[in-house]
């Protein structure tokens, strides 16, 4: 293999001196992104043995780092699921007395409302007023001279007869 | 902020594992050449990343944070590891010490290695930039589909600029005399 010769070489005499990358954009290419100055950062990886080989190790870095990102997010996700649990009797009960609270409201709103419909249909003031006299036949027993007239009290009507044990004849 | 045990325990057998991994990729991409000890590297990964899980339990760790703290922490390393003194000799060993730095320094330190290079360093500048920067990249390890992402085109315009590139570089070497880079 020749390659190896010359790659050698050439790392070996690009190995010092090189600049520390910036840890940012170094992620970012790793990542696939394209910096606004990247034609002076791929030059600097190309001639830095250091950048090219912190590359690497970052590329290198990604699944390993994507599985502890997901195994951190899921042990929290589990004591948050944990935590829901033993909070959930807790809410069931709030949830009954919601419910219950519920109904109270939705009686009281259907009383009003059957209220409000008995107060439509009830006749008006005015009307009650002017009907009451033809239809009320309680105060129209106290029409005195309609009724002195049509109908006298037999007690004191002029045709009363005495008590006839205590009659002369 | 307290963690309840099961919840700390599970946690901490999650970033145990994570950190071996770190550790084993390190070795493997021979990040240790840079003056890092993996091992402390493994550690300081599991603090970071623990430290913030403390501080924020509901934040999503997302592939790409978990990538930062972990590049940060071994940039962090390798920056420290440069600012290091370096440790003085033994005294009186002499030509002893001089050879043993000498070999420390790798052949790209000796003047036939560094000569190599200039030549080899002087054949690629004369490639055009795009055919340049795709040799470059495939010297450093990066295959036709990353030196395609790297420079913005597909996987087989970046095969042709690659081509293109190595067959030039192949051809000077081939006059410089250094063929046998190639064989």
């Amino acid at each position: 293999m020749n390659k190896p010769t010359l790659a050698n070489l050439y790392r070996l005499a690009t190995r010092q001196g090189s600049t520390l990358p910036d840890v940012d954009t170094l992620v970012a290419v790793a990542h696939g992104e394209r910096p606004a100055d990247a034609e002076r950062i791929v030059a600097e990886i190309a001639q830095s043995a250091l950048q090219s080989d912190l590359l690497h190790f970052t590329r290198a870095l990604e699944p390993a780092s994507d599985v502890l990102g997901a195994e951190i997010a899921a042990t929290f996700g589990t004591r948050r699921a944990h935590a829901r649990g033993y909070a959930a009797p807790a809410r069931v009960a709030a949830g009954r007395w919601h419910n219950v609270r519920r109904v109270g409201f939705g009686l009281a709103a259907a009383l009003i409302a059957a209220v409000a419909m008995w107060s439509q249909h009830k006749p008006a003031p005015a009307l009650l007023a002017n009907a009451a006299p033809a239809s009320d036949r309680i105060f129209a027993a106290f029409d005195g001279h309609t009724a002195a007239k049509q109908q006298t009290d037999e007690i004191f009507n002029g045709a009363f007869r005495g008590d006839v044990i205590f009659r002369a004849d | 902020m307290v963690l309840d045990p099961v919840l700390q325990n599970r946690l901490q057998q999650l970033l145990a594992d994570y950190g071996a991994k770190v550790r084993a990729l390190i070795e493997g991409h021979g990040l240790g050449q840079y003056g890092i000890d993996p091992a402390d590297i493994e550690q300081e990964v599991r603090i970071r990343l623990w430290k913030a899980l403390e501080r924020d339990r509901s934040a999503a760790f997302h592939t790409s944070y978990i990538q930062r703290v972990v590049l940060s922490t071994v940039i962090d390393a390798i920056r420290a590891a440069r600012s290091r003194p370096v440790e003085p000799l033994p005294e009186g060993e002499g030509e002893g010490s001089e050879a043993m730095l000498a070999t420390a320094a790798g052949p790209e330190r000796t003047a036939g290695g560094t000569q190599d290079f200039d030549r080899v360093a002087a054949c690629l500048a004369e490639l055009p930039q795009r055919r340049r920067e795709a040799v470059a990249l495939y010297l450093q390890g990066f295959s036709l589909r990353e030196i395609g992402e790297l420079g913005g085109t597909s996987e087989e315009a970046a095969r042709k600029l690659l081509d293109r590139g190595l067959q030039t570089l192949r051809a000077r070497l081939a006059l410089m005399g250094l063929g046998e880079l190639y064989e």
